[in-house]
């Protein structure tokens, strides 16, 4: 807030001085009149401003741009006009309650201009409230429906761009913000480009331009190369700040799709947009400080992605030397360990081998055989023995009943011509030749004759 | 080491701060995870060096560039009507 150039001190002295005698009031009015000082004319209109409005007076109207250390200045507005206040310390302390921007109050005293300022102003003796004022009553609507129309929802703000090459500042170019702004991104990091689109931040067609920039900006961000939309204007009352809270301006920036940050007046001062905009900073200073990141923490970044990329290779070149280095060590081990396990190998296939070798299986077969001899010898031998006891006692008995012990008793046997036996009479003819087998010899005959008879009984053949 | 988007020529002067800084993250990922040999690290290592260079460049760019226009200069359509 730029500070005005007023001293109560000044201005008490001004109201409770006698009004001067004007040295310089022409004796004859059909004279042509001497240029007036500043001192003269401030000091008539004072004179007439306190002739022709005596006090006490009561004003009604809303405050706005109060300050309240000391003594208090504000003003008391209604939608079109403002009158500036101010109450001096003896009579604010006797006011019962804390007075705040916005609200609607009756204040009464009595109006003068201050020679000095040249300035008129009311000057407040007492003070009582009446309810919240209008503008307020406004803003608190126009909140409430935007809030209902999801304009302040969180999730619809968009991060920032971390580097931002290009940056769109919605202000008036003739204001402080637009030289804060400024100094604040040459301090930071000079190379990114600020776009300042003059526009009128306050009183009649602000609300319009400033919603037009936002919407053309936006339109055209891609080929304008701008990476986040700014606006801002310092400090003001409370109708200076009015264009941003106003419905086009709400609604300009609620479709805006590139990143906007808002900073309007002060800290304590909230307006619309700065409640839609993705981001909102207290001054131009602070939303260009959060905008652009400084050089020096981009430069820190660098400087340890740097390290790291040191390191890395470092780190890399340290491992394919310690390989290098591990290498030959490796490789003995490696020799070993394989010849080891060939070592192992080998001396189970020794074992494996031993077991095989001919003369082991030899050995083992050279066994089985000898037992499977001796089983066999020891069958034939059995069998043998068997065998000759068999044929011994058949031996005995072929004696007994064979046809030489037959013969020694006295029977004999006919074959006929053909040697076969004969053993019934009608198998001989007459004539044909008989040998007669003896126990000691044969006899040679012929058939004389051919006689069947009556077989020959048990009793008969034997004898 | 052929299929790396992020990997940007760092000898391309349209190239952002941002682009420069997140392909020298993603080369240094590359030779701290030992996904490429060693001599690719070395050709990696000078390409950081080069995007290095060019955010260095880019943050000491002393010159502000300050363009102020009026609110009828703002061209009034779309980037998409515009193109057309």
């Amino acid at each position: 807030m730029p500070r005005r150039s007023f001293n109560p001190d000044d201005a008490l002295g001004g109201l409770f001085d006698p009004p001067a005698a004007p040295p310089d009031t022409p004796a004859d009015p059909s004279d042509t009149p001497d240029p007036l000082t500043p001192t003269t004319l401030n000091t008539r209109i004072k004179d007439l401003l306190e002739s022709n409005l005596r006090g006490p007076i009561e004003l009604v109207g809303e405050v706005s741009n109060l300050r309240t250390q000391g003594h208090w200045y504000f003003a008391i507005k209604d939608e079109t006009s403002v009158v500036s206040c101010v109450m001096w310390r003896s009579d604010a302390g006797r006011v019962r309650f804390e007075p705040r921007n916005g609200d609607e109050l009756i204040v009464s005293g009595r109006v003068s201009h201050w020679v000095p300022g040249g300035r008129t102003q009311f000057y407040v003796d007492r003070m009582r409230k009446r309810g919240v004022g209008t503008l307020e009553e406004q803003f608190q609507a126009l909140c409430n429906e935007l809030r209902e129309l999801g304009y302040f929802d969180e999730e619809r703000k968009q991060r920032l761009p971390a580097f931002p090459r290009r940056i769109a500042v919605v202000t008036s170019a003739t204001g402080a913000a637009v030289e804060d702004v400024r100094r604040t991104v040459a301090t930071r990091l000079p190379s990114v480009e600020l776009l300042i689109v003059d526009v009128r931040v306050q009183g009649e067609q602000a609300a319009e331009q400033v919603a037009s920039a936002i919407t053309r900006l936006d339109r055209s961000a891609g080929s304008l190369g701008i990476d986040a939309i700014l606006v801002t204007r310092g400090g003001g009352s409370r109708e200076d700040l009015w264009a941003f809270n106003e419905r086009v301006v709400a609604d300009a920036a609620f479709a805006c799709r590139t990143p906007l940050v808002a900073a309007i007046g002060h800290e304590v001062d909230t307006s619309v947009i700065e409640l839609i905009a993705d981001h909102r900073s207290s001054t131009p200073t602070q939303a260009a400080m959060h905008l652009v990141p400084d050089r020096s923490e981009l430069l820190a970044q660098v400087e340890y992605q740097q390290d790291r990329l040191v390191t890395a290779l470092r780190r890399r070149a340290e491992i394919a030397s310690e390989r290098v280095e591990r290498a030959p060590r490796e490789l003995r081990r490696a020799i070993a360990a394989r010849l080891e396990r060939a070592r192992t190998r080998v001396a189970e296939l020794d074992t494996v081998l031993k077991q095989q070798r001919p003369s082991a299986r030899l050995a083992t077969v050279r066994t089985r055989l000898a037992a499977l001899e001796t089983r066999l010898r020891a069958t034939l031998d059995q069998r043998l023995a068997t065998a000759s006891a068999r044929l011994e006692s058949d031996r005995l008995r072929l004696n007994a009943v064979g046809p030489r012990s037959v013969f020694r008793r006295g029977f004999t046997c006919t074959l006929d011509d053909a040697g076969e036996l004969v053993r019934a009479a009608d198998a001989v003819k007459k004539g044909a030749p008989l040998t007669t087998v003896f126990e000691d010899g044969r006899v040679r005959s012929r058939v004389e004759e051919v006689e069947s008879s009556p077989p020959l009984d048990e009793s008969a053949n034997e004898g | 080491m052929a299929d790396h988007e992020h990997q940007a020529d760092p000898e391309d002067q349209t190239l952002t701060f941002e682009q420069s800084l997140a392909s020298l993250e993603g080369i240094i990922n590359q030779i701290e995870d030992g996904e490429i040999g060693l001599e690719a690290s070395l050709a990696a290592y000078q390409k950081g060096e080069q995007l290095i260079r060019r955010c260095r460049e880019l943050l000491f760019q002393a010159e502000q560039r300050i363009e102020t226009i009026r609110l009828d200069d703002l061209p009034s359509g779309t980037d998409a009507e515009e193109r057309s």
